[in-house]
């Protein structure tokens, strides 16, 4: 995390971190399928006791840093959030929606997220931002549920469930058979959820899945993300930061804008 | 962005063949259908289906040809042991950088399984007609995993042998017995893959006698290409499987867990 904040990302966003020191999944828990990627890591974590120390030395650093956490039950996230929120971090993310753990189900279902946002916001005095799932029905509902219950922002999206079977081997690839599928192939997901976020929401929306270059970011920005996360694209390097964020710099200048936040959601959605 | 190839191209293979080394340790072969250019020090990441995808190193290859040496460690390792000829595996690579071959006259010192890495590097050095000595270590007599070693007759090279019990060879560990070398010889490179104590030794004695060291590191590791973190080393997030798995010395005196700590599976510092 040293070298990403090197790199020149302007905030980190943590793995998530949960209630106990966690595994993960038996491997393989990375695959490769048609350009993207299928990960099932399972939620490997050294538990939130354990992350103290982390956090203090990525803190030092000087840089925002967003803490991911995530629970099975309401109880166990209020506790993560509780233990997190001590460690001050800018911001904490619910990972409310790991397409390949059994918390997966949480931000299908707009009451639950508003159970566990609520919970969590009643407890805290950091940001809280919700991460949810595009393998939702009703993502619309889910993020709305979100900020009903105080979100100060919805992230989306999280991976898609996907599936890699070997033909040789006749059997599934991922050790825990089902994964998350990420990078440039669930782009135009990502932006068509940012988009639809955008006409009904009004807190920010972070968005992520698939960027890989400046012109995925301006067109992530232009559906309507306020910031942009990046994952499976440093899979090629470090660089991709700062790649980006010259190459959103001299867009901006090119067509004449001073700001990013001119940009946001310019493709047409309309912010309430 | 081609994924494929980030990821390593993974591949399915039938073993080929299995010979035994000792008692726990056998070297599995099998062919690759791809042109692949492998260095000495490089490393495969191998699916063991139904259990486990794991870091092994090359310890052979003449085209199309691989093997990778294993001993019975956890759950992966075990069911690779008890492989057939027609078995299916899989494989990713190969991945990490290699060992510089700018000596004129080298230690090379394997200890345990350690040594897999280094048979193709003493075959390479050998064939450049640079000074080999070759120090095998091991618990016992019956542990020492020699190959073809003992046959070699070229000029250009010695074999040595320690085992702490002194079944055979030098009776110590392997870090004693180099100390006994060093008052013999002179070297101008220490090459080495075992137990990260026995490396960290290797490396004390070499900065005492201005030797220049490269050691291969084991990290818990997952992806294999850069993406997951798992085998970062502190303080600067130099990660095992891109940066290394070979480090000199001007690396190493940076890495503050050299010989301290690793990570678990979990991300939970574990001290040596």
């Amino acid at each position: 995390m040293h070298r990403v904040n090197k790199s020149g990302a302007d905030v980190i966003v943590t793995k998530s971190i949960g209630p106990i020191p966690r595994k993960g999944h038996p491997g393989p828990v990375l695959t490769t399928s048609h350009g993207g990627l299928l990960n099932a890591v399972g939620l490997t974590n050294p538990g939130i006791d354990n992350f103290g120390d982390e956090m203090q030395e990525l803190k030092s650093l000087g840089v925002p840093v967003v803490l991911s956490i995530f629970g099975n039950s309401i109880d166990e996230i209020v506790e993560v959030a509780q233990k997190g929120s001590e460690m001050k971090p800018t911001a904490l993310e619910l990972n409310l929606s790991c397409p390949h753990a059994e918390i997966s189900q949480i931000s299908h279902n707009p009451d639950l997220t508003y159970k566990y946002v609520r919970a969590v916001k009643e407890t805290v005095d950091c940001p809280v931002f919700a991460k949810i799932t595009p393998n939702a029905s009703d993502i619309v509902s889910v993020a709305k549920a979100a900020e009903k219950a105080g979100a100060d922002a919805i992230v989306a999206i999280n991976t898609l469930r996907g599936m890699k079977i070997d033909i040789h081997q006749k059997r599934p690839v991922l050790g825990n058979l089902v994964g998350g599928y990420s990078g440039p192939p669930i782009f135009p997901i990502a932006v068509r959820c940012v988009y639809d976020l955008y006409n009904v929401l009004f807190i920010p929306i972070i968005g992520v899945g698939g960027v890989s270059t400046w012109e995925d970011a301006i067109e992530m920005h232009l559906a309507g993300a306020s910031a942009i996360q990046v994952g499976t694209a440093m899979i090629e390097g470090f660089d991709i930061f700062k790649e980006i964020k010259s190459g959103v710099n001299k867009y901006l200048q090119e067509n004449g804008f001073s700001d990013i936040s001119e940009i946001i959601g310019l493709a047409g959605g309309s912010q309430k | 962005m081609n994924m494929d190839k980030l990821m390593g191209t993974p591949t399915s293979v039938r073993v080929k063949e299995v010979t035994k080394e000792t008692n726990r340790t056998v070297t599995l072969f099998f062919d690759v259908k791809d042109e692949v250019e492998i260095k000495p020090g490089q490393f495969l990441m191998v699916w063991v289906p139904t259990v486990d995808e794991i870091p092994m190193s090359i310890s052979y290859w003449n085209l199309p040809t691989l093997g990778i040496s294993v001993q019975e460690i956890g759950d992966a390792t075990s069911a690779l042991v008890n492989m057939k000829s027609g078995d299916w595996i899989g494989i990713r690579g190969p991945f990490g950088n290699s060992f510089a071959l700018d000596s004129k006259n080298a230690l090379v010192v394997g200890g345990g399984i350690g040594i897999a890495p280094l048979r193709p590097l003493v075959e390479d050095l050998l064939a450049r007609n640079i000074e080999v000595t070759l120090l095998v270590a091991a618990k016992t007599k019956d542990e020492l995993v020699l190959y073809n070693f003992s046959e070699l007759k070229p000029s250009n090279f010695t074999l040595e042998i320690a085992t702490d019990d002194g079944s055979a060879g030098h009776k110590g560990f392997a870090t004693d017995a180099t100390e006994k070398l060093l008052e013999e010889k002179t070297f101008d490179k220490i090459y080495t893959c075992g137990p990260e104590l026995m490396m960290h030794g290797l490396y004390q004695i070499a900065s005492k006698h201005g030797i220049s060291i490269e050691v291969s590191m084991e990290r818990y590791m997952k992806c294999g290409c850069g993406l997951c973190g798992t085998c970062a080393l502190d303080p600067d997030g130099q990660l095992v499987c891109v940066e290394g798995p070979i480090f000199s010395e001007n690396s190493l005196k940076s890495i503050k867990e050299f010989g301290q700590y690793h990570r678990d599976a979990t991300g939970t510092k574990k001290k040596f």
